[in-house]
Parts: C-alpha cells; sequence; structure tokens
C-alpha cells in the first residue's frame, strides 16, 4: 500500500514537471509584431520646443516606433518593439543625453493597476490564454 | 488657436446629442436594412494593404479604427488626468505574443469596430456593463466619473482629428462613443 502510494506520488509530481517543460519550451514569445508602452515622467516643466526636441530624439532611437509628448504633464510616451530594444536602456540613454536628471521611467506598482481599464487583461491571464489559444 | 481647436473637438465630442446628415447610419439595426453604417464611412470593408504587418491586407474601415485607437492610446498616456485608468498598458513583464499594450489596443479597436458596423473583426473582451463594475470585476477598483469618460472621449477625437476624419464622422464617433457611456460610468 505504501509503495503503491509513493508511486503515485511520484508519477504525479513527474506529470506535473512535464507540464511545467512543456509550458516553457511551447510558450508563444515576443515577436516582430510585438509592441510595448513605455512613459517617462519628466518631474520638470517643458515648452513645446522642448517636447519637439524629446520628441526627435527618442525617435531616433532603435526599435521605438511611435512617441507622443505631452508640454502640459510633462510626460513622454513611446512604443517599441522589445525584441528589438529595453525600455530601461533608453530612458537610462535620455537622462544621459539630454538635460531631464530628474526624469524617470514611470511602471506601475500593484496598487495602481488595480484602477486599470478593465478590458486589458491581466499579463498573466493574457499569458494563460495566449499559451492554450497556441495549443488547440 | 490651441484652445480653439480643442474647443471644436469638446464641443464635436461632447454635443452628440445632435447626429448631423448620416449620424444614426451608426446603428447597427440599418445593417439589415442596408444603411450605410459608420463604418462603411471610414471606408468600410475595401481591402487595402496593411501598413503594420507587411503582406497583409486590411479593411479599410478598420485600418481607420486601428489607426485612431492607436494614437489615442499614446494621447491618454500622456493625459495625467485619466492614465491612471490605463497604466496597466504600461507594464511590461507579459512574455506572450502580445503585451498588455497589445492586448488592450486590439480590443478597444475590436469593440470600436464592432460598434461601428464591421462584421470580420469580432470583439471577445468583457461586456462593458460587467467590466466597469467593481463589484463584478476586481480588475477595477473604482468606477469612472463621468468627468473621466468626457476625458477619454475627447482624446478618442483627438485622435481621429490627427487622423484627419471630417468633423461630420468625428461627430459619429463620439455618438458611437456615447452610446456606452451608461455602461462605463455607473451610478
Amino acid at each position: 500500500m505504501k509503495i503503491l502510494l509513493t508511486i503515485s506520488v511520484v508519477i504525479g509530481l513527474l506529470a506535473i514537471l512535464l507540464a511545467v517543460h512543456i509550458y516553457l519550451v511551447t510558450r508563444p514569445r515576443a515577436d516582430a509584431h510585438t509592441r510595448a508602452m513605455a512613459r517617462i515622467d519628466l518631474h520638470q516643466s517643458i515648452s513645446r520646443m522642448d517636447a519637439d526636441s524629446i520628441k526627435a530624439w527618442l525617435f531616433r532611437q532603435k526599435g521605438v516606433d511611435r512617441v507622443l509628448v505631452n508640454p502640459r504633464s510633462a510626460i513622454a510616451v513611446f512604443t517599441f518593439s522589445p525584441v528589438t530594444t529595453n525600455a530601461n536602456q533608453i530612458v537610462q540613454a535620455f537622462k544621459a543625453s539630454l538635460p531631464y536628471k530628474r526624469s524617470e521611467r514611470y511602471l506601475p506598482t500593484g496598487g495602481r493597476t488595480n484602477k486599470q481599464c478593465p478590458m486589458t487583461s491581466t499579463p498573466v491571464t493574457n499569458k494563460i490564454y495566449q499559451f492554450f489559444k497556441q495549443l488547440f | 488657436m490651441k484652445w480653439k481647436t480643442g474647443a471644436a473637438i469638446a464641443i464635436l465630442i461632447l454635443g452628440v446629442g445632435v447626429v448631423i446628415g448620416t449620424g444614426s447610419s451608426c446603428n447597427k439595426s440599418n445593417k439589415s436594412t442596408g444603411a450605410p453604417t459608420f463604418y462603411d464611412s471610414l471606408g468600410g470593408t475595401t481591402l487595402v494593404s496593411d501598413p503594420v504587418n507587411y503582406g497583409q491586407t486590411v479593411e479599410r474601415g478598420y485600418l481607420a479604427i486601428r489607426t485612431i485607437v492607436d494614437t489615442a492610446l499614446l494621447i491618454i498616456a500622456a493625459d495625467d488626468s485619466i492614465n491612471g485608468y490605463f497604466s496597466l498598458v504600461l507594464q511590461e513583464d507579459s512574455l506572450g505574443v502580445e503585451t498588455p499594450y497589445d492586448s488592450l489596443k486590439t480590443n478597444m479597436a475590436n469593440f470600436l469596430a464592432v460598434a461601428a458596423g464591421a462584421r470580420d473583426y469580432p470583439y471577445a473582451g468583457p461586456d462593458l456593463f460587467a467590466a466597469h463594475n467593481p463589484d463584478s470585476n476586481g480588475n477595477i477598483s473604482m468606477k469612472v466619473s463621468s468627468a473621466a469618460f468626457n476625458e477619454f472621449a475627447f482624446d478618442m477625437g483627438q485622435s481621429a482629428l490627427q487622423y484627419g476624419l471630417s468633423n461630420q464622422l468625428i461627430s459619429q464617433f463620439g455618438t458611437l462613443l456615447y452610446r456606452y457611456e451608461g455602461q462605463v460610468v455607473q451610478p
């Protein structure tokens, strides 16, 4: 009886391990069409001319395809290809190249995402949905 | 000059009670009578090459809506009066094919396309009323205010203006958006 139980547990654990392995190997990954959005809070007032130069600088970065700078809110947003570039690197280069040392990348934390637009599925549900969509 | 443009958009978007010309054409029931829909006014089902998917085609009406949504999401993300509602699109921890930004863009474009009269781009997202009700959706902690909805519509209108829609079409677009105000803004 004890042996049977041990075998069952081992088989169960192996099945879980196999399922995790299949997920990791077959999960969909970002491709050339995938886009992400990033936001830079400038934390200082800017003019329309400043906004234009920030926009031009961001557009020159590899992998960035859409840019908008709002001088009223002092926020710059851009979309980029995650397989080509990394938003953190862009923000670091931004701070090093332009006179906006107090600027920082805005990343929402748990409490802030609770107020989100609910038409978007969460990253976790999105991952699960994409995984099963590809499987079946 | 800038405030004049803003005021014009506000009048066009907020003055949705007035339906200009074929304004009622965005009513889905018109599909059965053969009357042109708002989707038809945007180019309808005419296939054109997709500028962001090389070698593929897309319906002209859907391309218009997708482009407007795409620009609107940038405007909204930089609009500090409502961007808190959309902060999830800034998350980058999705390892799937679609990021939260891609997901929202597609959902919004498909929703609006279907509402405008499209048949080939089904919306598979949640029902708007349930989705914006904190009692039935744990993802939203507070109800959307009327002011926030107005700002959202204003930003969408700005995007439509940038896309080059005529005043008449922007007004129709506003009418379409405000059809859903009661589902998004809840007492």
